[in-house]
C-alpha cells in the first residue's frame, strides 16, 4: 500500500516537472506572439544584407496563392519603414540556388514565410499567409529587432 | 494537355477525393481554382502535383510527401479545419461557413 503511494507521489512529481518544464518553453514566446530563434547561421547573403540593418526575408515561390495574397501586406509593411534602417527582401525559391538555400537555412518548407532577423542573427518566422492582425506581429517583431542595433 | 484542363482534370479528382475521404473542398470557388491551377502548373514543370505552397527539396523520398494530396492533409484538417493549400476543408468547417452566411 505504502509503496502505491510512493509511486503516485513520484508520478505527480514528475507531471509538475514536465509542466514546469513546458511553462519556462511557453515563457520563452513574448505576449506578442512570436518568438526569436537562435542558432541559426545567416546565410552569406542575408549576412552581408545585415550590415547596421533590420532584415526582413519574404520567402516565396510561383503558384503559391497565399504568397500573392501576402505581398500586398508586406508591402505595406516595408512602405511603413521607408527612409529607415530596414531591409526587406524577397526570396523566390522558384528563381534560383541563393534562395533556396536562405530557405533551407532558417528551416522553411512552406510558403509564404516571413523572417524578421535581430542583429545577433537570431530570427522570428512566420510560416503562412498574413491578415490585418498577424502583420500587426511581425511589426512588433521587426520593432523589436529594430532595438537591437 | 494545356495547364488549364491540366487543373480541371485536378479539381475533378480533388473532389473525388474529398467524398471518398469524408471532406470537401474549400467552398471559395476562387482559391480552389487557383491551387488546382498551381498543382497542374507543377506537374507541368516537375511532373507530379506538388503543393503549391510548400517546398520542393530535390530529395525524392522527401518531395513525395508533399505530392498533393499530401501526407499533411488529414492532420491539418483535424486541427485547423483546411489543408495548408486550402484546397481541402472538413465537413464541419464548410458546414460552419455555410452557417455563417445563413446566419
Amino acid at each position: 500500500m505504502k509503496s502505491k503511494v510512493r509511486i503516485r507521489y513520484i508520478a505527480l512529481i514528475a507531471a509538475l516537472c514536465l509542466l514546469s518544464v513546458t511553462m519556462s518553453g511557453c515563457l520563452n514566446i513574448n505576449q506578442s506572439g512570436y518568438e526569436f530563434k537562435s542558432g541559426i547561421t545567416p546565410p552569406a547573403v542575408v549576412s552581408n544584407l545585415m550590415q547596421n540593418r533590420t532584415v526582413i526575408l519574404f520567402i516565396t515561390q510561383n503558384n503559391c496563392p497565399d504568397c500573392e495574397q501576402t505581398r500586398p501586406l508586406i508591402a505595406g509593411l516595408q512602405s511603413q519603414y521607408n527612409g529607415t534602417n530596414v531591409t526587406f527582401v524577397n526570396f523566390n525559391v522558384d528563381d534560383n540556388s541563393t534562395s533556396q538555400n536562405v530557405a533551407k537555412a532558417y528551416g522553411v518548407t512552406a510558403t509564404p514565410t516571413t523572417v524578421v532577423l535581430r542583429k545577433d542573427g537570431s530570427a522570428a518566422i512566420f510560416v503562412g499567409p498574413l491578415d490585418s492582425s498577424s502583420v500587426n506581429t511581425v511589426k512588433s517583431a521587426i520593432d523589436d529587432a529594430r532595438g537591437t542595433y | 494537355m494545356d495547364v488549364d484542363e491540366q487543373a480541371k482534370k485536378i479539381k475533378d479528382w480533388a473532389k473525388k477525393h474529398a467524398e471518398r475521404r469524408g471532406m470537401q473542398l474549400n467552398p471559395d470557388e476562387e482559391r480552389v481554382d487557383e491551387v488546382t491551377k498551381g498543382l497542374a502548373a507543377r506537374q507541368e514543370k516537375f511532373g507530379k502535383r506538388y503543393c503549391p505552397c510548400r517546398i520542393i527539396t530535390g530529395d525524392t523520398e522527401e518531395d513525395r510527401k508533399i505530392i498533393c494530396p499530401c501526407i499533411y492533409h488529414e492532420e491539418e484538417l483535424k486541427e485547423h479545419g483546411m489543408c495548408h493549400c486550402k484546397l481541402f476543408s472538413s465537413k464541419e468547417t464548410v458546414e460552419g461557413v455555410s452557417g455563417e452566411v445563413k446566419g
